[in-house]
């Protein structure tokens, strides 16, 4: 970010008696830490559950389509 | 957690080893805590930022006060949960808690990382330098390698059991650690302002300060529980998806 | 006691084999230390101020730099299950190669210290305190070091990650060590930084043979 644009935005945010240059980064640190690390969790998450029930699927589907030629050879 | 069933039976913390159990707990339990972050951390921010006075001393600048103290008091839980955890982990044998360790310590870092950066902008304009080596502040820096070194080692191993067992003991060497470390720093050098709000004598702080601070401890820890939760299912979920691999590669 | 000395014995030998290992060591540390004018000037008054710490700091990494291998060759040859297995207790085990560890890597160090501290130019009379700080503080830094090693076998690049995992435990070791020095300095009293060198290596003495027995029997499993 440029310097212009970094003093157009702290000039819109209340400027904190003169220390808005470091109340607003600390807020904005934090924000942007907590965030990421949400963002993270939830995709992984996602996307570990989305797989896990993919493979038990595919692993259903597998079994149930051997048992019954297993049975049939047993017949 | 079943962290709290420390003197029962080892019977009673199985009950909660099982996945599917937790499973269920934590999906109802996520809500809950979901909600309890977002007004905490509404009313806290609103109380935080402009509804609370400035210091007469420090003037606005105390506002970073509500995400640095927050931070702060997370930093040190965390790794006490994880060191509670991994003592459960090695003596209990319990899946859950090696779980658990592993989930909470990228959070843990990062409330440190926060706590750090935050006490760094606060610092520029309180002590006119960016970075102090105050006692304080090194020994937070040293817990925050302790949190790396315990993601480093979690993740050095190829078989993720054996990564989560010496991770555990890790964690618990570092916790016998950290009080050692603070001692010495704290007789090392010193600058940083004593705590104003767990103090034997109650807290010295202002009400209308308190109060906010308060709220953003809450939504800090209902943060916490909830990304924990999340990382721990990804977590079984990623356990099961090398399961059914391994069966389809061995079947 | 017995595979207490049998271990000693055994390890010293090995070391002896290898003595030229042990003189890498010792020779990084001294070049490590004796670099430092070159990189910041040599003004006399200013070599005395950051003397201390400096031989300190070179100290801790010397006795990092051969930590990693402590168990290393056992457990790659499967001799480290033999030893789990056997019933001896591991932690007598872990003791004496701890001890010959300091032996072999802790002990010349603290020996050619105060050479170097001369020619950094330290007074001699805060030489002592130097060498009784080193004398307490090494074995304390080779115990903790043996937790790292143990922990990290198996995982890969176990050499850099017991650095990474073992740096931040030595502080409090490296504060009061160069605090016993500075104090003697300055002409304060050196008993009270050495006294609580001396507690933190007992606290070492008891707590890391334990540690590192559990992290080994994890590693053979």
């Amino acid at each position: 970010m440029s310097d212009a644009s970094l003093d157009s935005l702290l000039a819109v945010l209340p400027d904190m008696g003169g220390y808005g240059a470091y109340v607003w980064p600390a807020f904005a640190i934090a924000a942007l830490v907590l965030i990421g690390l949400l963002v993270q969790s939830l995709v992984s998450a996602r996307r570990n559950e989305a797989e896990a029930a993919t493979l038990r699927a595919e692993r259903a589907a597998a079994s149930a389509a051997t048992e019954p030629r297993e049975a049939g050879h047993g017949a | 957690m079943g962290l709290k069933d420390r003197n029962r039976p080892a019977a009673t913390m199985h009950r909660y080893a099982n996945p599917a159990r937790f499973l269920r707990l934590a999906r109802a339990v996520q809500p809950w805590a979901a909600v309890l972050t977002i007004i905490c951390l509404g009313a806290g921010l609103y109380l935080g930022l402009f509804a609370s006075p400035a210091d007469y001393q420090q003037g606005e600048s105390v506002r970073i006060m509500y995400v640095h103290v927050p931070a702060a008091w997370m930093a040190l839980f965390v790794y006490t949960s994880m060191a509670a955890a991994s003592f459960a982990a090695l003596v209990w044998k319990h899946p859950l808690a090696d779980l658990f360790a592993k989930a909470a310590a990228p959070i843990g870092a990062g409330f440190t990382l926060i706590a750090l950066a935050t006490g760094s902008l606060w610092g520029k304009p309180m002590w006119g330098a960016w970075w102090v080596w105050d006692s304080r502040l090194t020994s937070v820096l040293v817990l925050f390698f302790l949190y790396l070194g315990h993601i480093a080692l979690t993740n050095a191993f190829d078989e993720p059991t054996r990564g989560a067992r010496a991770a555990a003991i890790l964690a618990l060497v570092g916790f016998v650690n950290v009080p050692i470390i603070k001692f010495s720093v704290d007789w090392w050098n010193t600058l940083h302002q004593p705590s104003s709000v767990l103090r034997l004598d109650g807290p010295t702080i202002d009400p209308s300060m308190l109060w906010p601070l308060l709220l953003m401890g809450v939504a800090f820890t209902g943060y916490f529980l909830c990304v924990v939760i999340l990382r721990m299912r990804a977590e079984i979920a990623a356990r099961r998806i090398r399961a059914l691999r391994y069966s389809r590669a061995a079947g | 006691m017995r595979p207490f000395f049998a271990t000693l014995r055994r390890e010293l030998r090995l070391a002896q084999r290898q003595s030229s290992d042990i003189l890498v060591a010792l020779l990084f540390f001294v070049l490590a230390v004796l670099i430092l004018p070159f990189g910041v000037g040599p003004a006399p008054d200013l070599l005395r101020a950051v003397a201390p710490g400096v031989i300190w700091v070179m100290a801790l990494l010397a006795a990092l730099l051969s930590m990693d291998r402590l168990f290393l060759i056992d457990h790659e040859d499967g001799s480290l299950e033999q030893i789990v297995l056997s019933p001896h207790p591991l932690e007598s085990v872990v003791l004496a190669k701890c001890l010959a560890h300091w032996l072999t890597a802790g002990l010349p160090v603290v020996i050619v210290a105060p050479l170097l501290g001369l020619m950094l130019n330290m007074d001699t009379a805060s030489l002592i305190p130097l060498v009784g700080a080193l004398a307490l503080g090494t074995p304390t830094l080779t115990l903790l070091g043996a937790i790292g090693a143990a922990l990290v076998l198996g995982a890969r690049r176990g050499g850099v990650l017991v650095s990474l995992l073992v740096l931040p435990l030595y502080i409090p070791v490296l504060i009061f060590g160069v605090a016993a020095t500075d104090a003697a300095i300055h002409d304060l009293p050196v008993r009270p930084h050495l006294l609580i060198e001396a507690a933190i290596l007992l606290a070492a003495l008891a707590l890391a043979p334990w540690a590192c027995a559990g992290a080994l029997r994890h590693a053979a499993e």
